[in-house]
């Protein structure tokens, strides 16, 4: 059964690969050939997802559009084992960031799957990230705000961040600025970031890639101005600032956050890059930097669609809803995602407006509706 | 013709208008007045022969105060026409001369103890006369998710003549300012008592001068936003507060099998519609007790259907995209659930998420989102049902009791001694009586001082 799916990764991967060399246009891949083929191969080789396409009655038989194909919740994976790996040939598993007792999400992956995870990954690192960031190429000072995936291994970001410095930050000593501390809270660290600057310093004349999450930045400029340290970044320098920070930090909105990096790190906001991604995809969104916010975009093996949650049926251009993640990367999962972020559908890509939450009590009456704040799985 | 407000009260001010300290201020003054001049030589039974015959106002179609809360009260509560009249009805059908006779005589011990040093029987053998006082000025900081308790405030300080400040919150002032308004034109001197404003919460310099003026503060809400309020009342104001709580039923096996079945269901499905299940005594849980003539899981099918008659008879009202998707991520939850485990049975609305109703064998509480989302869950005792809804036993307003006439005081005594603070029928959560002692504390009681004549 895996080796239709090996298959269809490779093909894929190849594709990937002529779209971040410039010679796969976007409008060139075959997005709804490539996702029925697809559903046809994971509704055999995914039994749960068989029987939950099953349920709601469709089979690869009866659907003739990718917007057919039935999603299943990406919280979910908290539940089922959605792969079609066998237990023998797991070798990692991704989940999700949660909090101390809560139930995490595994997203089991194999050789195969990290590869095409990979390939995914730089393909958009490459075309999206330094395009919309205007850099003439991937000459950079790197500098992660996460720990090392070692540490971290089921860290999906970890790992995006390890897969980055194998790829072009190879040759240099790594340069993780964060650990974890003993309630494995992910924290700065301090002495390899003092290390860092002191490079940048030395030698001003690299411009450095920082990636962080959005709470290790709040965290890194509150650090730094208690320490009246320079954060002072190199011209060229860009930011890829990724994640939320509910309970992690204090919480500004976005827009604060960049324009306090900006004036921070002495670089421009055309200069910061915000991703969006999950442990339950393979592939990841990234939105342009401007004023007022560009809409994310995806690569082409990726596709969003908003629902509107009272009727589950398409929300209309602009209308808030749910976000649908059809990602192709998914290879040996399911492609078909709904997630519990809120956000809305631009001709251009999609707005991302955060995770639908009534948790917030209201009144005298106890409410508790997002299914990570207190809902007792 | 178009009923128009005057600009009586704060709340009535055009949007833009800043509130300043010195408005409230000077507006504490002149209710603390009016008060003592319109409110302290009024007998009691004046006050609630006055209140009920604005209630019955109230009731009749033609009132251009119950005319314009149809036409505007839906827009403006959130809530639709049928939940939101049915919801007002209940509480102004309460509002009869022998409940308000019964709530004082229970607060009290006597239906008169504000009007005079007034002795019952067993105080008048013990040559013992009492007389209660109300504070001069209460603050009142009322929650946003229901009208009834804001309104009921009102009376609660009216009841023991004091003057009272309404502070509304954000977007939740239009229906008591309409009862308000109401009450301006029916009894103006009344009224003149009330203040009413809307501002969101934490508004220190003028929160400040009210609670500094206030005799007594009492806050509904969040627990968070009480706490943030208490930290601010001056410790020798005293501050009532009423907390987030939730409350479920118990149905039992005797209950399901006999002739009231029916009954039983229709009534469950209405404490689930009664105000969307948005106040702190509508159910989460239902606790049906298995091996009845009708099993639990089935209890939880007949409960699906009388919602969906709900849907048609009793909309529910419109949701915010944040609100429909909560209901539509739990709903994922338990799809998925079930396909993988026999235990779990979700009924759901078509084409909407009206309503939603989970069967699950598992006795644990689960809090559920609202807007018609209702759990069933099979349990076999009332001991099992109590022992699910532990974590949130601190936490209880009301049990709702389903239980046949030969077991309903056994099993009574039991949820008394498990500690919650309300029992009532299923069918009745949402709908307590006048002298309810909201969340077991007594309303008018806590606001008074007592003068003991010992003759």
């Amino acid at each position: 059964m895996n080796e239709n799916l090996n298959e269809f990764g490779a093909q894929l991967t190849k594709d990937m690969h002529s779209w971040a060399s410039g010679q796969l246009r976007d409008e060139e891949f075959p997005f709804d050939t490539r996702a029925l083929d697809l559903f046809r191969l994971q509704y055999q080789a995914v039994t749960p997802y068989q029987q939950w396409c099953n349920q709601s009655g469709i089979s690869p038989q009866s659907i003739t559009s990718w917007n057919q194909i039935p999603v299943i919740p990406a919280s979910s994976f908290k539940q089922l084992d959605w792969t079609s790996i066998p237990e023998a040939q797991r070798v990692n598993f991704f989940a999700s960031s949660g909090t101390t007792g809560e139930h995490r999400s595994h997203h089991h992956h194999g050789k195969e799957s990290l590869i095409i995870y990979e390939t995914s990954l730089l393909a958009s690192f490459e075309r999206l990230f330094l395009s919309m960031t205007n850099s003439q190429s991937i000459a950079f000072r790197f500098g992660f705000l996460v720990p090392p995936s070692i540490d971290v291994p089921h860290s999906s970001l970890a790992h995006m961040m390890e897969t980055i410095r194998r790829k072009w930050d190879s040759q240099n000593p790594p340069t993780y600025l964060s650990h974890c501390n003993s309630s494995n809270l992910w924290v700065l660290n301090e002495q390899k970031i003092r290390a860092f600057f002191h490079k940048i310093s030395e030698n001003p004349s690299i411009p450095v890639c920082l990636m962080g999450t959005a709470f290790s930045f709040i965290h890194l400029l509150d650090w730094g101005g208690t320490e009246r340290l320079s954060l002072e970044l190199p011209p060229g320098s860009v930011i890829l600032e990724t994640g939320g920070y509910k309970g992690q930090s204090r919480e500004v909105t976005r827009v604060e956050l960049h324009q306090m990096i900006a004036s921070t790190f002495k670089i421009g906001l055309d200069k910061i890059v915000t991703e969006y991604g999950m442990s339950e995809l393979s592939s990841q969104a990234y939105r342009r930097p401007g004023s007022p916010p560009n809409p994310f975009c995806t690569p082409p093996w990726m596709r969003i669609r908003i629902i509107n949650p009272e009727d589950g049926r398409e929300a209309l251009t602009g209308q808030t809803g749910m976000i649908q993640i059809f990602d192709l990367a998914n290879v040996y999962s399911v492609m078909a995602l709904e997630t519990q972020d809120l956000g809305s559908s631009w001709t251009n890509g999609f707005e991302l407006y955060g995770r639908a939450s009534t948790s917030e009590p209201k009144g005298c009456s106890l409410f508790e509706s997002g299914l990570s704040s207190g809902f007792i799985h | 013709m178009e009923l128009q407000l005057p600009d009586f009260f704060l709340a009535d001010l055009p949007d833009g208008v800043e509130l300043s300290v010195s408005m409230i201020d000077q507006a504490c003054d002149r209710l603390k007045e009016n008060a003592d001049q319109y409110l302290k030589n009024r007998t009691t039974s004046q006050l609630v022969h006055s209140l009920c015959q604005l209630a019955d106002n109230w009731l009749d179609p033609e009132f251009p105060f119950r005319q314009k809360l149809i036409e505007e009260g839906p827009a403006q509560s959130g809530f639709s026409l049928d939940v939101l009249m049915d919801g007002m009805d209940r509480m102004f059908q309460q509002w009869k001369p022998d409940h308000f006779e019964f709530w004082l005589v229970q607060e009290f011990g006597h239906a008169e103890r504000i009007d005079y040093l007034a002795s019952n029987r067993l105080e008048a053998r013990e040559n013992k006369s009492s007389r209660a006082r109300g504070p001069r000025l209460i603050t009142h900081i009322c929650s946003g998710n229901l009208p009834v308790p804001c309104i009921m405030s009102m009376v609660c300080g009216l009841m023991v003549r004091s003057a009272q400040f309404i502070k509304c919150a954000s977007g939740a002032s239009y229906i008591p300012r309409l009862f308000a308004h109401s009450l301006y034109q029916h009894d103006p001197k009344m009224a003149a008592c009330i203040e009413l404003a809307e501002w969101k919460g934490g508004l220190e310099p003028i929160e400040n001068i009210l609670f500094e003026k206030s005799d007594v503060v009492t806050a509904t809400g969040s627990d968070k936003s009480i706490e943030a309020i208490q930290s601010r009342v001056p410790r020798q104001k005293k501050f009532l507060n009423y907390g987030q709580r939730l409350s479920f039923g118990f149905i039992s096996k005797k209950a399901l099998s006999g002739l009231g079945l029916r009954r039983l269901i229709e009534d469950a499905a209405r404490d689930v519609m009664i105000w969307d299940q948005q106040g702190c005594l509508s159910p989460h849980v239902y606790y049906v007790q298995h091996k009845g003539v009708v099993p639990a899981e089935k209890f939880a099918e007949l409960l699906a259907e009388e919602l969906e008659r709900y849907r048609l008879s009793f909309p529910r009202s419109p949701l915010s995209v944040e609100e429909s998707a909560a209901i539509r991520s739990r709903r994922h939850f338990y799809h998925v659930r079930a396909a993988t485990s026999k235990d779990t049975l979700p009924f759901f609305s078509n084409d909407g998420t009206d309503w939603s109703v989970v069967y699950e064998d598992e006795i644990r509480f689960q809090i559920s989102c609202g807007n018609r989302f209702i759990y069933v869950k099979g349990v076999h005792s009332l001991d099992e049902a109590l022992h699910g809804a532990e974590p949130i036993q601190h936490k209880v307003s009301t049990v709702a009791l389903g239980a046949a006439d030969d077991e309903a005081e056994e099993f009574a005594l039991q949820i008394a001694q498990w500690g919650a603070p309300r029992i009532c029928p299923i069918g009745k959560m949402q709908h307590p009586p006048l002298h309810w002692r909201h969340d077991g504390k007594p309303a008018l009681a806590e606001l008074v001082q007592w003068t003991d004549w010992e003759l």
